[in-house]
């Protein structure tokens, strides 16, 4: 009589999902194609760029070294343009299209999930093409690579040969180059006390511009033992996490203590990192300074003003 | 009074939400000071502090709060506790002037050197004679450095600018070795500033009136409108992107299209940036930064099409 009994008569929401499925499988479809098609693009791209690059960044050529850059800020332009067409097609033809649907027809219950499905795997698709997107970026970045102890070698050899070869321009005494000069020199003749000027060469000058490149490069070693323990910190915490939730839920007095104690643990070496790793930052800036002097000795007494700021900067 | 009623506003015991009930408390209080809310607050041309209340008061009222979140959090990092210290300024200062966010950040950079401990460019920065720093190098001081670097970078003949200030090019080695050197020791970008402000009035420099610009007449005329019209400066900026982003020398190509010199163009590029933090204004920042964006999107079409296209766009969704 009063229907409670009628199965038919539930009240459950009318599914009007036929109305706009059709369109989110469409729509998903062609965005999984559409970034497939831009991944070749990028791929395609990064293939072709990387040697190239790579050749002129080590070029002998100065005038290569800046087309190097020229082309790099290039292809990085292009990389862009198709990162931002994946965004803006992402934005319109995945979020927009979730948005009107939700507020045209407001799905609920299975219904509601199968838009958010939508949204989820089409964003996982979308992180997916980021991801290869930055590999090909990380591949394009690391043929801005020089070795600088090569730039440097062939500085000191040229020293080698030029430094008792300097002649007074007006009696031809020679005047000792008696160390590497990156800028002009006035010199006195010590026959004639004439002022010369020696002029480094251009690669030469080059020195007091890469030295803190080469330093590094010297201390790389030590920079890696401090970013590796820095990255400890997180990993550790991002280890701890879901053990702490999964402790909300846990009514076994055994399985508790186990995970506070594997938590505890973590815990441990989190903190062990976290005290270790300023220490590890001065030991690189200890190093890197002490090359960076060896390279640049006329510049020593600035440099050590440099550490001092930056052993300062750090907070224990 | 006043200074008490806002005051009090702050001094509740919730002050981790502070930022949520000071507003709750101004408006309680509203009817009973109808006078003093209506006044449009007056602010000190120097500090930008409310004339209102003493600054000393202010400071107090910041530690006090600052102090007790520290203590209750046990924060112990240096970093950490600068933050909070500004978070709790920026309530204050908020709620004592009943101002928005804008004018807070006036605010702050007007004071960043206190603050922060680091200089900002707008605030007609004056030289510190004690600082060993400023120091001039070879009979050169800084503005000197200055306007030698940026009429050097408008490709004009480098002795004739060498000559103009009494140097050689084996002495502008060394000054151009040690100024940048006392940038990267001053922990307070001080230099850097003061660099930045005389970078910006190089033109100006007495020394420079007698060097012949090597500028054509349509480079004067564009350099005279880029000075002038911020929508043609942030305009050739958005291009001269453009144009590395396609692979080209974006310097070249403003001086190669335009006349106009990369000396010349950063220099206006600081007076402007000195201009956008004097007066700061988040709206009018946007408004800027979205016309950049639109004349590098029109640059960028046209370098495209120029260079046969981009990679990707036979690519269609």
């Amino acid at each position: 009589m009063f229907g409670i009994f009628n199965k038919n008569n539930t009240n459950a929401p009318i599914s009007n999902a036929s109305e706009w499925m059709p369109q989110i499988q469409e729509n998903q479809q062609r965005f999984f194609v559409f970034l497939d098609k831009l991944e070749f693009k990028i791929q395609e791209l990064t293939a072709a760029a990387v040697p190239e690059l790579s050749q002129m960044r080590n070029s002998t050529e100065e005038s290569f070294k800046m087309d190097f850059h020229r082309m790099k800020s290039g292809i990085d332009g292009q990389l862009e343009n198709i990162r931002k067409r994946a965004y803006e097609v992402h934005d319109e033809k995945v979020l927009d299209l979730f948005n009107e649907i939700k507020a045209a027809y407001a799905p609920q219950g299975s219904d509601q999930s199968l838009l958010n499905q939508f949204r989820t795997d089409c964003r996982s698709r979308y992180n997916l093409f980021e991801e290869r997107f930055q590999n090909c970026k990380a591949a394009i970045d690391a043929t801005d690579f020089e070795d600088y102890e090569i730039a440097y070698q062939k500085i000191v050899t040229e020293y080698a040969t030029i430094k008792d070869k300097f002649q007074c321009k007006q009696c031809g005494s020679p005047i000792a180059i008696e160390k590497l000069f990156f800028i002009n020199v006035h010199l006195n003749c010590d026959a004639c006390q004439t002022q010369n000027t020696f002029e480094p060469s251009t690669q030469a000058r080059m020195l007091q511009h890469f030295a803190q490149d080469l330093a590094h490069q010297r201390a790389a070693d030590w920079y890696s033992r401090f970013q590796k323990e820095y990255d400890k910190e997180r990993f550790y915490y991002h280890e701890m996490h879901p053990l702490k939730l999964s402790l909300n839920f846990e009514k076994e007095a055994s399985i508790k203590a186990a995970t506070e104690a594997k938590i505890a643990d973590l815990e441990a070496k989190r903190q062990e990192a976290i005290r270790n790793a300023p220490q590890f930052k001065k030991d690189y800036l200890h190093k890197k300074f002490a090359e960076w002097k060896n390279i640049t000795p006329d510049l020593a007494n600035h440099l050590e003003i440099r550490l001092q700021n930056e052993l300062n900067a750090i907070e224990d | 009074m006043f200074k008490k009623l806002f005051g009090s506003v702050m001094g509740n015991e919730a002050e981790n939400q502070a930022q949520n009930t000071q507003n709750q408390h101004v408006d309680a209080n509203d009817n009973e000071n109808d006078e003093e809310v209506y006044l449009e607050t007056e602010y000190d041309p120097e500090t930008l502090h409310g004339t209102h209340y003493d600054v000393d008061d202010f400071e107090e009222e910041v530690a006090r709060l600052s102090e007790a979140w520290i203590e209750q959090e046990d924060i112990t990092s240096q970093s950490e506790i600068n933050n909070v210290y500004h978070n709790y300024r920026r309530d204050v200062y908020m709620a004592w002037n009943g101002c928005d966010t804008d004018q807070f950040i006036r605010f702050d950079n007007r004071n960043s050197l206190t603050h922060h401990g680091v200089a900002q460019m707008g605030n007609n920065m004056q030289e510190d004679e004690n600082n060993p720093l400023l120091a001039p190098v070879h009979g050169l001081n800084l503005r000197d450095y200055a306007a030698i670097c940026a009429k050097l970078g408008s490709g004009v003949a480098e002795n004739d600018i060498y000559n103009a200030f009494g140097i050689d090019a084996t002495i502008w080695g060394e000054i151009n070795t040690v100024w940048p050197a006392r940038m990267a020791e001053d922990t307070t970008f001080s230099i850097a500033v003061l660099f930045g402000q005389y970078f910006a009035e190089a033109d100006q420099h007495p020394k420079l009136q007698g060097v012949k610009s090597n500028l054509s007449e349509e480079g004067e005329a564009n350099l005279e409108r880029l000075k002038n019209d911020v929508h043609f400066y942030y305009e050739l900026t958005g291009a001269r992107q453009a144009a590395y982003e396609y692979g080209l020398d974006g310097a070249q190509w403003i001086l190669e299209n335009f006349g106009i010199g990369l000396g010349d163009f950063q220099g206006v590029a600081m007076k402007y940036m000195e201009i956008q933090n004097q007066n700061f204004d988040s709206n009018y920042v946007r408004d800027c930064m979205a016309y950049q964006d639109q004349k590098q999107a029109e640059y960028a079409e046209k370098f495209a099409a120029e260079q046969g296209g981009n990679i990707a766009d036979d690519v269609e969704f």
